[in-house]
C-alpha cells in the first residue's frame, strides 16, 4: 500500500542527519528572509489579497483567458500548441526541434518540465540538452532531480558540488562557492552562444497582452529568450492571468516569498512580436480536471514561490526527494493525489503536520492544510482504513454523541493519564505515539465540572 | 525622501556580493557631466571597449565619449551584430524607459532603441537615463507597460542589481550568467 511505502521513505530520510542538515540551514535562512522582507512592506497583506483574488479570478476563467492569450499570441506573430497529455507536449517539442534542425537546447529552470520528464524524451532524440540555471546544471550532471521548486541543488553541499565538477568538469579540486559559479558560466556561456533553441517555462501568461513572464535571478533566462533562433515554453494553463494590472501586485508578493528579495534581478515580461520565434505549449495534464473541483481548485492559484517548502517542519526534516514526485513540500503533497509530478503521489498529503505554517506564509492564500487534510479524507474514503481503524473511528464517534457516556470515558481516561506507567501503553500505536512525545498530565476534574464551580469562570472553579 | 534617494537606498544592497561593491550610481546634471563620469569610470576600471546603445537620447553622450575615449574605443551598437561580438566589449551602455523607485530597478521595451543583448553579455552594464523617468512601485511601470499599448505588445525586461546565483548553499555568488557589474548615471532635472 502507498502509505507504508511513504512512510518508508519519510523514516529513511529522518534517519540520516547528513540529509537534513543541508535543508535546516536553507530553510532557515530563506524564512528568516521572508520574513524580514514582507514585514518592511506596510501594505503586503492587502498586496496578498489582490494577488490571490488575481489568481483566484484566472481559475475560474481558465479557458476564456487562455483564448485570449492565444489569439494575442498570435496576431503578435507567435504560435500557441494547446495539449491534454504531456506525451502529447514532449512529442510537439520535439517535432519542432526536428523541423528546424535544432541540434543544441539551453533550458531554463522548469517545474512542469520535470514533471513532462521532457530532457530525457529530447536526450534520447539525439539532442543535446543544457540545464542553465547553476542548481539545475548541477543537478543535471551529478543524474539527479531538483530537491527544491526554487533551488534545486540543495540538498548537495560546497564540498559535494565540488567533487561532482573535478569528476565531470575536469577542474582543479576546489569548494569556493565563487569559483564553482564562474566554471558553470564559462561552461554555459559557450552553449549560449551555440545554442538553436532555448526552452523555458513561465511564471506567468498575460491574457490581455500575450505575454509571457519570467523571473529569475543568474540571466540565464534572458540568455535562453534571446540569443538562440527558437524559444518555447512550456506552460501550465494555471499559469495564466488576466491583465497587466494583475502583475502588480503578483510581483510585489512572488519575490519576497520566495527569497526575500523585492524583484528577482530579471523579470522579463516576452511578447511574441520581435526577437526569436516563439511558441507557447499550453500543457493541461489533469488541470482542467482539478479546475472543475469546487475546492480543490484553489490549488491551481499556486505561483511555485516555494515557501510553503521553507516553513513545512516535514521538509526540512525529510527534504525533498523523499516526496518521490517533480514538486515537493507542501504544494507537492496538494498535487500528488491529482497525478500532477508523480504517478505514486495518493499518499502524499500524510506527508504533513497540518499544523498550517505554509497557510501563514502562501502568498496567494491557498488553504493548503485544510486540502490536505480534505485528500486525506478521500483517500481513506477510496482507498479504505483498515477495520481495526474502522472500528476505532466507530466507537470514537458513538461516544462523542452520549454526553453522559463520554463522560464517562473521560472520566476513565483521566484516571489512566494520571496513572503510573501512564506512557508505556500496552497498545502498539499508543506507545508509537508517545516515544517521541510527553503525555501531558491531564487535570483532575473535567473542564465542565470547573466550569460549574467556578460558576463560569473556570481559573476559580476546581483544581488543575 | 525623493523617488531618486529611495532608488539609490534600494541599489545599495543590490550591489554588495563576495565583499565587494558590483557598481554605483551617480547623480549627473546632464548628458555631457554622465559622459565625463563614464569616462573616468572607464579609465578607472580599466573597460576598453564601450559599446554604446543607438538611442536618440544619446547623440550628445556618445559624441562626448568618443571625445574623451577616442573613436577606437566608444562604439554605437548598429544592427547586425553576432553576440560573440558583444562578448568582446567590457561594457555596454544603454538607457531606461522606466525606473521603479520601490525595488531599484530598471525596465526596458524591446523592440526599442536598444538590443536586450547590450544590458546581457558584456560584463559591465552602465545605465544613462533622466531621473524624471522613475516611478514608485511596479504598479506603476505596468501602467507604462499597458499605455505603450501599440498594434502589438512589447516586451518589458525589469533589471535589478548584477546577475546573481545562491545555488550552492545559499551563499549569495555574483555574477551568474548576465552582468557582473551594473553602473547608473541618472540626469537630474531632465
Amino acid at each position: 500500500m502507498g502509505l507504508n511505502r511513504l512512510r518508508r521513505r519519510l523514516a529513511e530520510a529522518v534517519a540520516d542527519p547528513a540529509l537534513s542538515a543541508p535543508y535546516e540551514k536553507a530553510t532557515a535562512t530563506a524564512r528568516a528572509k521572508r520574513a524580514r522582507s514582507v514585514a518592511a512592506l506596510p501594505d503586503f497583506e492587502q498586496q496578498r489579497q489582490l494577488a490571490a483574488d488575481a489568481r483566484r479570478h484566472a481559475v475560474d476563467e481558465l479557458p476564456t483567458l487562455l483564448a485570449e492569450f492565444e489569439a494575442r499570441f498570435r496576431r503578435d506573430g507567435g504560435t500557441v500548441h494547446r495539449v491534454q497529455l504531456a506525451h502529447q507536449a514532449r512529442e510537439i517539442v520535439g517535432r519542432l526541434l526536428q523541423e528546424r534542425g535544432v541540434r543544441s537546447v539551453v533550458k531554463g529552470k522548469s517545474m512542469l518540465s520535470e514533471e513532462l520528464q521532457l530532457n530525457q524524451y529530447l536526450i534520447a532524440r539525439g539532442h543535446e540538452v543544457y540545464e542553465t540555471d547553476l542548481g539545475e546544471f548541477i543537478v543535471q550532471i551529478a543524474g539527479q532531480r531538483p530537491s527544491h521548486i526554487t533551488a534545486p541543488a540543495l540538498h548537495l553541499d560546497r564540498a559535494a558540488i565540488g567533487r561532482l565538477f573535478t569528476e565531470k568538469l575536469g577542474i582543479e579540486p576546489t569548494e569556493d562557492p565563487v569559483e564553482l559559479t564562474g566554471v558553470a558560466r564559462g561552461e554555459l556561456r559557450r552553449r549560449f552562444l551555440e545554442a538553436d533553441c532555448g526552452i523555458t517555462g513561465a511564471n506567468f501568461l498575460v491574457a490581455e497582452s500575450g505575454q509571457i513572464v519570467l523571473i529569475e535571478n543568474e540571466a540565464n533566462l534572458r540568455l535562453c529568450t534571446t540569443l538562440p533562433r527558437l524559444h518555447i515554453a512550456v506552460v501550465g494553463i494555471e499559469k495564466i492571468i488576466a491583465r497587466v494590472q494583475d502583475l502588480g501586485p503578483l510581483l510585489t508578493v512572488i519575490a519576497r516569498s520566495a527569497t526575500g528579495q523585492k524583484m528577482g534581478s530579471y523579470t522579463s515580461i516576452l511578447g511574441a512580436h520581435g526577437g526569436p520565434e516563439r511558441h507557447v505549449i499550453l500543457v493541461d495534464n489533469g488541470r482542467s480536471a482539478l479546475a472543475k473541483h469546487s475546492k480543490h481548485r484553489e490549488i491551481l492559484s499556486c505561483i511555485r514561490c516555494g515557501a510553503c517548502l521553507n516553513v513545512c517542519p516535514v521538509y526540512e526534516r525529510v527534504g525533498g526527494h523523499a516526496y518521490d514526485s517533480a514538486y515537493s513540500g507542501p504544494i507537492g503533497a496538494l498535487l500528488g493525489p491529482h497525478g500532477l509530478g508523480t504517478d505514486t503521489g495518493r499518499e502524499l498529503p500524510y506527508a504533513s503536520s497540518l499544523c498550517g505554517a505554509c497557510n501563514e506564509v502562501c502568498p496567494v492564500k491557498i488553504d493548503i492544510a485544510g486540502i490536505l487534510r480534505a485528500q486525506r479524507e478521500r483517500y481513506v474514503e477510496t482507498s479504505g482504513a483498515s477495520p481495526l481503524e474502522r472500528l476505532q473511528w466507530w466507537v470514537w464517534s458513538q461516544i462523542m454523541v452520549r454526553p453522559k457516556l463520554y463522560r464517562w470515558f473521560a472520566h476513565l481516561a483521566r484516571g489512566v493519564m494520571r496513572g503510573p506507567g501512564a506512557g508505556a501503553s500496552p497498545i502498539p500505536e499508543l506507545r508509537a505515539w508517545s516515544l517521541g512525545r510527553e503525555l501531558p498530565e491531564a487535570a483532575q476534574s473535567s473542564f465542565v465540572s470547573q466550569w460549574k464551580d467556578g460558576g463560569g469562570d473556570v481559573s476559580r472553579g476546581g483544581h488543575r | 525622501m525623493t523617488l531618486l534617494d529611495r532608488f539609490e537606498t534600494e541599489l545599495q544592497p543590490l550591489l554588495q556580493g563576495d565583499g565587494r561593491i558590483h557598481g554605483g550610481l551617480q547623480r549627473c546634471p546632464s548628458y555631457v557631466e554622465a559622459a565625463r563620469a563614464i569616462a573616468a569610470l572607464a579609465e578607472a576600471e580599466g573597460l576598453k571597449r564601450l559599446l554604446i546603445a543607438p538611442r536618440t537620447e544619446f547623440a550628445e553622450l556618445s559624441r562626448e565619449l568618443e571625445k574623451r575615449l577616442g573613436s577606437t574605443r566608444v562604439e554605437v551598437d548598429e544592427n547586425g551584430r553576432s553576440p560573440r561580438d558583444y562578448e568582446n566589449h567590457d561594457a555596454g551602455v544603454g538607457g531606461a524607459d522606466v525606473l521603479v523607485a520601490e525595488s531599484a530597478s530598471i525596465g526596458l521595451l524591446t523592440p526599442g532603441e536598444e538590443s536586450p543583448v547590450l544590458s546581457l553579455l558584456p560584463s559591465t552594464h552602465i545605465v544613462v537615463a533622466p531621473a524624471s523617468r522613475l516611478v514608485e512601485r511596479i504598479h506603476d511601470a505596468m501602467e507604462i507597460l499597458r499605455a505603450d499599448g501599440g498594434r502589438r505588445s512589447r516586451s518589458l525586461t525589469f533589471i535589478t542589481g548584477p546577475s546573481r546565483t545562491a545555488d550552492i548553499e545559499k551563499i549569495l555568488v555574483l555574477p551568474a550568467h548576465g552582468p557582473a557589474q551594473l553602473y547608473l548615471f541618472l540626469i537630474e532635472g531632465l
